[in-house]
């Protein structure tokens, strides 16, 4: 009889007890750092009030200057220790990473155990030196494995001493004094070197990337707005950057609300702002089952922009690294407070885009001033309108063009993929928000590789007579309108007019297919609105959706021949047929009543019959 | 005249973005979230049953479209550990569906299954397990279900947590 050495299963590989998760941890620190900073900063600055004199004020000096001290060191032993938890959740990432490959390795090798013990069973005497063979060449496997998962666990534990030796470096006050003065990193100078790049997002992103790990991290946590949105720095960093800033608003905010504070109506609307960028930064996470694998970022965040309305972007998927990007600009009615909304419209369509296996990124790009219902900003149009009234002009559409285009630059600027293989790059722009990247096109030029107006009131501008007009690449301007969406029917030039309907055969944009939303009354507007905005949604608009992640993988979408009819005469028609409706429905009622009123009168008289009869017997 | 009709349709536009009150017929969140729960109480069980799996928790909540003032009440779960060929898993799901009382449509290239009943639809996508991962080589079922057409509503009427339908059902 002949023995076959079969190696033993090899054993499951643990699961790993960190999760990239723990980055909230690092914007925890880096917030408290920020703070440390600002109160360092202006305890140094300011001193004791300039009236105080005498012994007190000296005192008050002294203590200051004793608390910047303290507040600095504080500030430095966070900053360290931000450091390395940013570090270490790189490594957790890349060691996920290595667990899985181990994981699938394990599987295979085991799997193969057990093919051998089976070919072992129904073996015969000639197989035997081949069965040998295969199991010596198993035991190999086996054993690099084995090898490897232990030297997994090393680096594990090495990541994780690393990271508690930071912590260990600064845990006593002298310790954070030590380390504030081995900090070199000229804070000052490096804010006036990004201010001095102003607009120039290929140089910003050089800029940035030629800094020490130590000096950006010095610069997000001592001026978070501006490293988060600056154009042209990379998206991680923005991101780690916004975060800070937004969790020092809410803890700031919330902080008073706690302590039974009334909040400002500025506060407030800070606090409104601050939460709903966190709002739609959990949108992944909120899903079920929860998305914990989808990388978000907050890329803008500027709550208190244009006049308290807000700006802010987040994206799903890292647009640095993606094969495809799509930067969604919303129309009227959005500004931050909503930002949430705009988001899931994103994320469904990244989780659209990404089903082919590559991998993508959508940004709910809400960084201009669009008409909204702001109370405290009612009267920015010029003299004498609302800030919705704005939606009749284009001026805040042309403005926000400027911003989108710099935008997207930057996001060209922070793409990490090789030049020659750059993320495939769409602008959809919806309502206004088409209006405002028609703009953006035309007036500015706009770095991306498509172009997508849905719902649109207008292409833009007198000067755009058709899709060459917007300098994108041939064939790359797309447009779809729902037939019952009202809006799409407003496109035309002129005084009133925010430029061409891009759905209008002639225009010359591939007209892609939407479903046309059902038809509504003057008295069920609601279904008007219903079906401007049911481009992204699955449930009622699933042609829209899939042609548009059609769009953003750089495929071509389903076509139509675009309208033959004028947008404006859409209007008329509905203006025409809903007067014939409305007649038709009052005459339909005013009968009804009528014959509503000669029924009860009939049966009143009749009644009053029946009672002078009973009275005369 | 032509711009007396623009600025008239827009000026319903604008009437309808910040109109608080809900227009003469449009069902309430509550009679909104009702139908959805009735559907729910019909199609969970049915595909519970017809999979041979649990069925799984859907948290439904209200989410308002874009800055519109429009909510739509909706929610997704994910019945795991399906057995069988995604061919005959979408087989499954049709016949459960429309055993449970519902009207089969087209599905779209984003969904295996889509039906209807009233104003509620449920989509189904099957994911193919094959390829190992979490759930070890069987599939999945990816379950929406949720109202069609939005409600208008004030932020306070639609503002409670998230609700578990397998709750709301009774199960």
């Amino acid at each position: 009889m002949t023995t076959i050495t079969v190696p033993a299963h090899v054993a499951a590989v643990q699961e790993l007890t960190a999760s990239p998760a723990a980055s909230s941890v690092t914007t925890a620190f880096r917030s408290a750092a920020t703070t440390m900073s600002d109160v360092s900063e202006w305890m140094t600055a300011h001193g004791a009030p300039a009236d105080w004199t005498g012994d007190a004020a000296e005192a008050a000096d002294h203590a200051m200057t004793r608390v910047a001290r303290d507040t600095g060191a504080a500030r430095a032993a966070f900053a360290r220790v931000a450091v390395a938890c940013d570090t270490y959740v790189d490594q957790v990432v890349a060691l996920t990473t290595r667990r899985d490959a181990l994981v699938g390795r394990r599987t295979g090798v085991n799997h193969d155990i057990d093919a051998l013990v089976t070919a072992i069973g129904q073996s015969t005497a000639d197989e035997v030196a081949a069965l040998e063979t295969r199991a010596r060449e198993l035991q190999g496997r086996v054993d690099r494995l084995v090898d490897d998962i232990a030297a997994f666990w090393g680096d594990v534990t090495a990541a994780e001493d690393t990271l508690v030796a930071a912590f260990e470096a600064v845990d006593t006050t002298g310790e954070g004094r030590d380390e504030a003065d081995r900090d070199t990193t000229d804070i000052a100078a490096l804010r006036n070197d990004l201010t001095r790049l102003g607009g120039d997002p290929e140089a910003i992103n050089d800029w940035w990337n030629a800094l020490t790990q130590a000096e950006r991290e010095a610069l997000k946590i001592s001026d978070p707005d501006l490293v988060g949105n600056t154009n042209g720095i990379p998206t991680g960093d923005r991101d780690d950057a916004n975060r800070t800033s937004m969790e020092r608003d809410l803890d700031d905010l919330q902080a008073k609300v706690d302590a039974g504070e009334e909040l400002t109506k500025a506060e407030q609307r800070l606090l409104d702002r601050a939460q709903a960028a966190q709002d739609a930064i959990d949108v992944p996470t909120t899903a079920d089952p929860p998305d914990t694998t989808t990388d978000v970022n907050l890329i803008v965040y500027q709550p208190g922009a244009f006049g308290g309305d807000g700006a802010v972007a987040v994206g799903y998927g890292d647009p640095d690294t993606a094969d495809n990007t799509a930067v969604i600009v919303p129309g009227i009615t959005n500004d931050g407070t909503n930002i949430a909304g705009q988001g899931r419209d994103a994320y469904m369509l990244q989780q659209q885009a990404i089903r082919n296996g590559e991998s993508a990124a959508t940004i709910a790009w809400m960084g201009y001033d669009a008409p909204s219902w702001n109370p405290e900003n009612a009267l920015d149009w010029p003299g004498d309108g609302l800030d919705m009234g704005s939606v009749v002009t284009e001026d805040k559409a042309e403005a926000g063009g400027k911003l989108l285009a710099d935008f997207v630059d930057g996001l060209r600027a922070s793409d990490q993929r090789p030049e020659e293989a750059d993320s495939n790059l769409t602008v959809i722009g919806h309502s206004y928000g088409s209006t405002t990247a028609a703009h953006a096109a035309h007036d500015v030029g706009l770095d991306a590789d498509a172009l997508a107006l849905i719902g649109s009131p207008g292409a833009g501008g007198d000067d755009v007579n058709s899709a060459a007009d917007l300098h994108m690449p041939e064939g790359k301007v797309y447009a779809a309108a729902a037939d019952n969406d009202f809006v799409s029917w407003l496109g035309r030039d002129g005084d009133v007019g925010m430029g061409q309907d891009p759905t209008q055969a002639d225009f010359g944009a591939k007209v892609f297919t939407s479903a046309a939303g059902p038809e509504f009354h003057a008295d069920n507007l609601g279904q008007g609105v219903a079906n401007h905005t049911s481009y992204f949604d699955p449930v009622t608009n699933p042609e829209s959706l899939s042609n548009l992640t059609d769009i953003v993988r750089g495929d071509e979408p389903d076509l139509t021949g675009g309208r033959t009819q004028d947008a404006n005469d859409m209007a008329f028609d509905w203006a025409r047929d809903e007067v014939a409706y409305q007649v038709e429905k009052e005459v339909d009622t005013t009968v009804q009543e009528v014959q509503d009123a000669y029924e009860d009168g009939k049966d009143w008289v009749g009644d009053r019959v029946d009672d002078f009869a009973d009275l005369w017997p | 005249m032509t711009r007396l009709l623009l600025l008239a349709v827009l000026g319903a536009t604008l009437l309808a973005c910040s109109t608080d009150v809900r227009e003469g017929g449009d069902p309430s969140p509550d009679e909104t979230s009702a139908e959805v729960v009735d559907v729910g109480r019909d199609v969970l069980p049915a595909l519970s049953s017809a999979l041979g799996v649990p069925a799984p928790d859907v948290p439904m909540r209200f989410t308002e479209r874009s800055g519109f003032g429009l909510y739509d009440y909706r929610g997704t779960g994910r019945f795991t550990g399906v057995a069988g060929k995604p061919g005959q898993i979408r087989a499954t799901l049709e016949q459960a569906v429309e055993d449970a009382g519902l009207t089969l449509g087209e599905a779209t290239d984003l969904e295996d299954v889509r039906a209807t009943r009233g104003n509620v639809m449920v989509r189904l996508t099957v994911r193919d397990g094959a390829a190992g991962g979490a759930t070890g080589g069987a599939a999945e079922v990816e379950l929406s279900i949720g109202s069609i057409q939005p409600i208008s509503a004030d932020e306070d009427e639609v503002d409670a947590g998230p609700s578990s339908l397998t709750e709301l059902i009774g199960q």
